[in-house]
């Protein structure tokens, strides 16, 4: 028996465990409120119906996390008008809980928006995570943007006439939320493109970026700021990313419908960015260049969807909500 | 067009084999698991845990199991820095405590499905299992192949039967299909888990429950989106419209030098940036401003 207990607690030491030492409130409970960024043609709920961040804060509060929010942002746009929402939802949750720091998750887009607050406000930041993000690009979306560079020059009636659709979808979503959100598409396309991913990269969301996503990445941001009081402040975040690199209709693995028009749409792209020389993809996102920090996994079957436990729940392979969970404790071993 | 038809589907068949077939790159490199760091960290909190340092020697047998345990240990990268949740518990009697901290164990362990074998997350079970007293550590082990199982068994209920669409563009015919997802989903939880099935899914399928009602149509009733508080977006510095439009020109000058490489350009930018814009903030929200204004 005390072998046994020898075996248990050397097993235990080494993924920093402890039967039985978990923080009192749970075993998701962090010390800072964690706070989620969808991404794009996102809300808080789809169409102010179904939770985009699918049963993940339930799962969370579940085990004892009751500080985790999930604002609505402009669901087509840019960061200069993103973040600045996500500031103001940050303060009224300052506001509200008396945090200082926040653990920030994004998803998609989301991902440009916990990055430029990071940014911004980096004292204000206990974790940064990223999940799916287009960090340095894709080249499909390289590909939509030169379809909208040539219809836009040779039709740009038609090509306003589109914007102006997907921007109403995008208002549409927030007004379904509850808000009257300003939109701006060709600036959230743009963003996802190669060369906008690495502006972005180099001006804004340098924290645990290299343009080589096989290279070395900081695993953590550290720095000081000064505060009102003209103090000097010291500041220091670790960073992390995870990403799904399952086709979605990859049958064997994943096995959803072949024939349903927008899985075969998402396939297309997951194929075409294969043969365009990506490698692995989650359909929208190349998985080697959503690395950021340090790489939880790249590994899980998931469409860009089910990162978000979309749809319904119903995400094979590994459940998301896990990953989110485990995360959570990851976050609160380390004080945050 | 069905020849047309039949040849894409072939391809795509084709290319997922071909996913199947190809053996998995390394996971990315991750820092090693020090355990000495670990162990002090151990040593603090559990006085029991811990071998003493005089503690007789353990059997060869036993030393090569603890060994393996190691080895596997150290390769679940994906769980690093989390804690193994204490789920494997009794009560007074001796008897397993199945409460949500047990199946929380469970999807802790299959969350590394990609970093170990599905054998190796049973050595590790067992190892865990080990400490209890029989037959909780047997009923364990029993419920964790149940959970397994059924986990398969949910896999290929969702191979067959998931729709693929956004969560706001399912048709009639796709609600009814998750409905009916869930109702079988919920069977093989009492399949396959018992009396437990409630205790440990029941809040997941009421949450799903209501998620799916509402998307079902209300005829006789409007549906009602209570008004989100929007908060105030903060108020920006103003900046000097002179000041702007100056940093504006030159800007939009130098985007226009074609001799420059976009690395070179991207540098006399930061530094317009800088120049203009002395406070960091600053900086960081005219470069948001520039990707907006300034993508071709």
């Amino acid at each position: 028996m005390k072998r046994d207990l020898s075996v248990a607690a050397l097993l235990g030491a080494l993924l920093f465990i402890l039967p039985g030492v978990a923080s009192a409130g749970g075993y998701a409970t962090t010390r800072y409120p964690i706070v989620m960024a969808h991404g794009f043609t996102g809300a808080e709920r789809y169409l102010g119906l179904v939770d985009y961040w699918y049963g993940i804060p339930q799962r969370l509060r579940q085990h004892g996390n009751e500080q985790v929010y999930t604002p609505t942002l402009s669901a087509v746009a840019g960061e200069h008008i993103r973040v600045a929402q996500l500031e103001a939802h940050i303060e009224r949750i300052a506001a509200e809980t008396g945090a200082q720091k926040f653990n920030l998750i994004g998803h998609s887009q989301g991902t440009y928006t916990v990055r430029a607050y990071a940014a911004l406000h980096p004292e204000r930041v206990a974790s940064l995570t990223v999940i799916g993000g287009p960090v340095r690009g894709s080249k499909t979306a390289d590909a939509v943007w030169m379809l909208n560079t040539g219809v836009g020059s040779v039709l740009p009636a038609v090509r306003d006439a589109i914007v102006a659709l997907v921007e109403y979808l995008g208002w549409l979503q927030g007004k379904t939320n509850g808000l009257d959100l300003e939109q701006d598409a060709l600036t959230a396309l743009y963003l996802s493109t190669r060369a906008g991913s690495l502006e972005f990269g180099r001006t804004v969301g340098t924290h645990g970026f290299s343009e080589d996503c096989n290279g070395p990445m900081a695993t953590a941001a550290s720095g000081t700021v000064t505060d009102a009081n003209g103090n000097e402040v010291a500041w220091r975040f670790p960073i992390y990313s995870w990403v799904g690199r399952g086709a979605p209709t990859s049958v064997f693995r994943s096995g959803e419908d072949l024939l349903d028009p927008s899985s075969v749409a998402l396939t297309l792209s997951y194929y075409a960015s294969k043969l365009n020389g990506e490698g692995e993809n989650d359909g929208v996102v190349p998985t080697c260049g959503a690395r950021l920090g340090e790489v939880i996994s790249d590994r899980y079957y998931w469409s860009h969807l089910d990162e978000v436990n979309q749809l319904f729940g119903l995400t094979p392979d590994v459940d998301p909500r896990t990953v989110f969970l485990v995360h959570a404790n990851r976050l609160q071993q380390q004080g945050l | 067009m069905v020849a047309a038809t039949l040849s894409m589907v072939s391809l795509l068949l084709l290319f997922c084999m071909v996913q199947v077939w190809t053996p998995l790159p390394d996971a990315p490199p991750v820092a090693a698991i020090t355990p000495p760091a670990m162990t002090s960290v151990a040593a603090a909190d559990d006085p029991v845990a811990l071998p003493a340092a005089n503690a007789a020697p353990q059997p060869v047998l036993e030393q090569d199991a603890a060994q393996q345990e190691i080895a596997i240990l150290e390769r679940l990268h994906s769980l690093r820095g989390a804690a193994l949740p204490d789920g494997l518990r009794v009560d007074d009697s001796g008897a397993l405590i199945t409460d949500l901290q047990l199946k929380l164990l469970f999807d802790f362990l299959l969350a590394a499905r990609h970093d170990v074998s599905a054998a190796e997350l049973q050595t590790l079970l067992q190892a865990r299992a080990r400490a209890l007293p029989q037959p909780a550590a047997q009923q364990a082990l029993l419920l964790w192949q149940n959970y397994r199982q059924y986990q398969a068994d949910v896999e290929l209920l969702v191979w067959e039967l998931k729709p693929d669409a956004a969560p706001d563009a399912l048709s009639a015919e796709q609600l009814q299909t998750i409905a009916t997802l869930f109702t079988r989903r919920e069977q093989l939880q009492q399949d396959r888990l018992g009396e437990l099935a409630d205790r440990w899914f029941g809040e997941d399928n009421a949450y799903d429950r209501r998620m799916l009602e509402r998307l079902q149509p209300l005829p006789s009733q409007a549906r009602v989106t209570a008004a989100a508080v929007a908060p105030d977006v903060p108020q920006q510095t103003a900046t000097d419209p002179w000041l702007q439009a100056a940093y504006e020109q030159q800007r939009d000058q130098l985007r226009l030098q074609a001799d420059l490489t976009p690395q070179e350009q991207s540098t006399l930018l930061e530094s317009l940036r800088r120049d203009f814009f002395p406070a960091h903030q600053e900086q960081i929200r005219q470069s948001l401003r520039d990707l907006a204004q300034g993508h071709p």
